[in-house]
């Protein structure tokens, strides 16, 4: 019921300015590992109980000021937010009575909130808008992940190329593939970036990705004058823990998808779970083969593809999956097979126990 | 769609406001309407607004027409665009000045000028109004049937009032030309992007990597707009499209 309905989803959008909010309520409650016991542990039992989204975008959405107001402006309400409570944690683990345990577990909380940080940076940067885009190279900036705003454009247009970086080859660890995706998705940025300069006669000052790493450097020092060891470890960790995840999400996306060179990008280059809280708290992440074929529409917008092949589970289970590879590659990789013989057959596609359930 | 209905100007500020206003209109008819009240508040009467806009070798005029329509035919019969010395006066220049400053030079001028003040025009302003890109500037041409010194004590009291006045109808046809050339064309922001990349010099591949597009992708449209915009080449599209104010010149 929940689950279809677009109205209820409308709502449920709002769900995501929660996640921040789970580390100072952790601390509050003594229980400073809460939004990973919730994002881990209730989120995926939520998301059995809810089942997988099935509501369609609302026919006509943008003719209602209000609503498209409210949608435009969560992901820059949820930055805030989100900037507000790394703050807080900073200057909460400052304090001289915080054990080691109580700062790991609250670096880890902050930390969720800013992988979900990531994705709210992502929406915004395809946006048109500059104020949007700069808030999305303030908030990778601040998790020290400033070329994504450069280097995701070049994953949109290289998507499935396992020499572009961002789509994991069949038996590759997420471990591997975090390090080896986040330093190719650097030398892209660079390599795009520089080009652009040399185009447009632009000095090396005017470098974007230079402006993020200076910003990252600028904010660990301030951290560090304000805070002491123990704020430059949160911001330090966190922004670990935010790029991690992310690697991992996009590991999950792409894992064994390879394009070959003549091929259109389609549905059948992103795994799929569409997760109803998933969606709610990450602006329609798991619609991702919709958005690699229309990146420039709002996240609200976005729904299932058919023809993608499914998860297995949610990302917050498969997430966990993904840390344990030899787990990893029994799920997926027998998944894998199927569609190398579906794409040998004559038919092709994706087999019918792999679709995503069809949007109503 | 009527004229809007608008009380008379009576301050500076409600003058201001009325100016910054004309960006917010849709049609013709709509900036005409307070753009007449905008003259009479400067105490003229007539105006023509003339956006010349260059395409490759091509030149060519849109009006604003508050003033006399016998006049305006004449003036195209007549081809005086060709030597009408107030356009070449904007060529050159920024700052408005009084029509009855600007020398005459042949006596088809001189008879263009006899014309002019038979038709509500005997003295006034030329505001010229130039946009970033050289391909499009303006003409704001403010009349009176009055003499030079009506036109003279204006032009002391609301200069600047009248270099806004023409930079935002500049802007609205700008607006309104880009609109129509984005429905005529049927082209979509993608399509924009792409031009404005083209636009840098940038190679087909560096497009696809800075807007996240696939090389095949960016490739096709481009066949798609050089057909569209009906030019040769990727190169003449975008100078069409500079031409055309669909995109900047960086």
């Amino acid at each position: 019921m929940i689950a279809r309905s677009p109205t209820v989803k409308l709502a449920g959008y709002s769900l995501c300015l929660g996640m921040p909010l789970l580390a100072p309520l952790g601390v509050r409650l003594h229980v400073p590992w809460l939004a990973a016991l919730v994002v881990f542990g209730l989120f995926p039992i939520l998301g059995l109980v809810i089942g997988e989204d099935r509501s369609l975008p609302i026919a006509g959405l943008r003719r209602s000021w209000l609503i498209v107001k409210y949608l435009d402006f969560l992901p820059r309400i949820y930055g805030l937010v989100w900037i507000g409570v790394l703050l807080w944690a900073a200057s909460y683990a400052a304090r001289a009575d915080v054990s080691i345990a109580t700062l790991f577990g609250l670096t880890l909380s902050v930390g969720i909130g800013s992988a979900v940080a990531i994705c709210t940076a992502h929406e915004l940067m395809h946006r048109r808008s500059k104020a949007d885009v700069l808030l999305a190279r303030l908030m990778s900036g601040v998790c020290l992940y400033g070329h994504m705003v450069v280097e995701h454009f070049h994953h949109h247009a290289t998507v499935g190329e396992l020499a572009a970086g961002a789509t994991a080859p069949r038996g590759i660890s997420v471990y591997r593939f975090a390090a080896t995706a986040f330093r190719r998705g650097l030398r892209n940025a660079w390599t795009v970036e520089i080009a652009r300069q040399r185009r447009c006669g632009l000095g090396w000052w005017q470098n974007q990705v230079l402006h993020s790493y200076a910003l990252a450097l600028g904010l660990s020092l301030a951290f560090f004058a304000a805070w002491g060891s123990k704020g430059l470890a949160v911001f330090i960790g966190q922004a670990a823990f935010a790029v991690f995840v992310f690697e991992a999400i996009t590991y999950l996306h792409h894992y064994g998808l390879a394009r070959a060179h003549d091929e259109e990008p389609g549905p059948q280059h992103a795994w799929a779970h569409h997760c109803w809280i998933t969606n709610c708290l990450t602006f329609n992440n798991t619609f991702h083969s919709d958005h690699h074929l229309r990146p420039q529409v709002p996240y609200y917008e976005l729904h299932a593809m058919h023809g993608a092949p499914r998860l297995p589970a949610s990302y917050f289970t498969m997430f966990c999956v993904a840390l344990v590879p030899p787990l990893w590659r029994h799920l997926m990789d027998r998944r894998l097979d199927a569609l190398a013989e579906a794409q040998c057959r004559s038919d092709g596609g994706v087999p019918e126990w792999m679709y995503v359930h069809r949007c109503r | 769609m009527g004229s809007p209905v608008l009380d008379a100007i009576r301050s500076l500020e409600d003058a201001n406001d009325r100016i910054s206003w004309i960006s917010g209109y849709e049609t013709e008819v709509e900036v005409v309407a307070a753009a007449t009240q905008i003259v009479e508040y400067f105490g003229l009467q007539t105006f023509v607004f003339g956006a010349l806009l260059r395409s490759g070798e091509r030149e060519h005029y849109r009006y604003l027409v508050g003033c006399s329509l016998e006049w305006c035919y004449l003036y195209n019969q007549n081809k005086w665009y060709a030597i009408d010395p107030l356009i070449d006066y904007a060529l050159k220049n920024t700052s408005p000045a009084l029509v009855s400053e600007i020398p005459l030079s042949s006596p088809g001028q001189e008879r263009l000028m006899a014309q002019a003040a038979a038709h509500g025009f005997r003295s006034g302003v030329v505001v010229p109004a130039h946009s970033p890109s050289a391909a499009r500037i303006g003409i704001l041409y403010l009349g009176t049937g009055e003499g030079p010194e009506r036109a003279h004590e204006c032009i002391l009291k609301h200069r600047n009032l009248m270099r806004a006045f023409g930079l935002e109808l500049l802007e609205w046809w700008d607006a309104k030309l880009r609109e129509t050339g984005l429905e005529d064309l049927d082209l979509d922001e993608l399509d924009l992007d792409l031009l404005a990349k083209a636009e840098e010099h940038a190679t087909a591949e560096e497009a696809a990597r800075e807007l996240g597009v696939t090389l095949s992708r960016v490739k096709s449209r481009y066949e798609r707009l050089v057909r569209k915009l009906e030019v040769p080449n990727k190169r003449n599209a975008v100078e069409k499209a500079v031409a055309m104010g669909l995109i900047k010149r960086s």
